[in-house]
């Protein structure tokens, strides 16, 4: 009778273990550039280049920035609105589409920039601010959801936070758009990530 | 007078027939395949140095370049192989016949803009929309190097005023050219074919006329091979694929 019972027991943990096996698969940590934030993430601070336009997707952009703080799993990240550039960490500007060629294909960009404006790439060397341009035109397609500009905000604040592309996970919010992404929003392993570099 | 040749001395003329038919043989295939490999050399050398003759970023010092890369985005449907040939007017295969440079201020546009490189094309095979083969058009694309000062003039007044100010009232001035592609991007390189997916554009004035090679990666593909046989290059996997696999063949 016990080794029935253990045999059943050993049945029961197998198929879990089998079960959890595809899950955790998806479930790896996003990749990061292996650079970061050089004064971290307890204090972002973002500002908004109004005369830009950007604030027409304001909505979108203090959602993104709720979402990085309260995902629902803990990280230091906190960000604070001000209202001048000179020492903002987290710059928006929002250009048309013409910007980057007319081919309706970009939705928005993040770039990465030292302590003396020079333009850097994330994957060799820390940052001191970063800059999000959002595309007004292919925002504003009829075809985009307000879930998706919503996903794609959040999408380039990782970005800024030092979070590379997952294209092979579609539950990553860090997966593009155009590869297929599920979510629009945060997700652990995402925050996880957060947690690898900060 | 007739001399009588022996059978001996005829078995050793047949063999020395035979082995200067042999020797003669083998030396005329060995220059056969030399001046082969020779005309082998002779066209990739003829490559390289045109694509080096026709690609004037090869010109600017690599040590004279800040590289920078912008993480984008995209509206692409990756899963959709046919999305770049569904989406864009012209498909063709094209001969990259030169990289013209890079610019930041689009005439097309009349507007600053993400650095672009710009160039010419030959259009080889037409798939899908209005152009001729044997037809030389300007390309540009996304992803570009330009001078600093261009770089500079391209900000907007509160980029720039940011600058100045975390630089004491300076223009940031690490190297003479700054270097903008997207994250994941590949160069477009000279005296290469591609199958690119394309967006006719003019401007106002219709002085210019060029085309757009869109889908960053995904709508430049490096092509090998002609007809039923040609593949192209799928940048994500680096694997060639069939050409149907992202153009639709009658």
């Amino acid at each position: 009778m016990a080794s029935r019972v253990s045999r059943l027991v050993l049945a029961f943990f197998s198929i879990v273990v089998l079960c959890l096996a595809p899950v955790s698969r998806a479930f790896a940590i996003t990749p990061t550039f292996g650079h970061k934030y050089q004064n971290g993430v307890g204090n972002v601070t973002a500002w908004l280049n109004y005369g830009s336009g950007v604030g027409y997707w304001s909505t979108y952009i203090t959602g993104g920035a709720n979402n990085w703080m309260y995902p629902g799993w803990s990280n230091p990240i906190y960000i604070n609105f001000v209202s001048s550039n000179y020492g903002s960490t987290m710059d928006f500007h929002q250009n048309n589409d013409a910007y980057w060629g007319g081919g309706m294909t970009i939705l928005a960009e993040t770039k990465m920039f030292n302590s003396s404006g020079g333009q850097i790439s994330p994957t060799s060397a820390n940052w001191a601010y970063a800059e999000i341009h959002i595309n007004n035109d292919t925002f504003r397609l009829p075809s985009f959801t307000n879930a998706q500009a919503q996903g794609t905000v959040i999408h380039e604040m990782g970005h800024a936070f030092g979070l590379a592309h997952d294209q092979g996970n579609p539950y990553s919010i860090m997966c593009q758009t155009g590869a297929g992404r599920i979510v629009q929003s945060v997700q652990k392993v995402d925050n996880d990530a957060i947690l690898t570099l900060y | 007078m007739s001399k009588k040749i022996s059978p001996m001395s005829k078995a050793r003329i047949y063999a020395l027939s035979i082995a200067v038919v042999l020797v003669l043989g083998g030396v005329a295939s060995y220059a056969f395949i030399a001046s082969k490999s020779t005309d082998n050399q002779l066209a990739q050398t003829a490559n390289r140095s045109q694509s080096k003759t026709n690609d004037a970023y090869a010109s600017i010092p690599s040590g004279d370049i800040q590289r920078s890369t912008t993480d984008a985005d995209i509206l692409w449907n990756v899963q959709d192989p046919y999305y770049g040939y569904n989406k864009d007017p012209i498909v063709a295969l094209v001969h990259v016949d030169s990289i013209d440079g890079g610019r930041i201020y689009s005439p097309i546009s009349e507007q600053y803009v993400f650095p672009q490189t710009i160039g010419k094309m030959t259009v080889r095979e037409v798939y899908k929309g209005d152009l001729k083969s044997g037809e030389q058009v300007s390309y540009s694309r996304p992803g570009g190097t330009v001078t600093s000062d261009e770089y500079w003039d391209s900000l907007n007044k509160q980029q720039q005023d940011k600058m100045l100010h975390l630089n004491n009232g300076k223009k940031p001035t690490e190297k003479k050219y700054v270097q903008d592609k997207f994250t994941d991007d590949i160069d477009i390189e000279a005296a290469k074919d591609y199958v690119v997916f394309l967006m006719p554009q003019s401007s106002k004035d219709a002085k210019h006329h060029e085309y757009l090679i869109d889908g960053l990666q995904y709508g430049l593909r490096e092509a090998r091979g002609s007809g039923a046989e040609m593949t192209v290059l799928n940048n994500d996997t680096k694997k060639w694929e069939s050409l149907s696999s992202i153009v639709k063949l009658n």
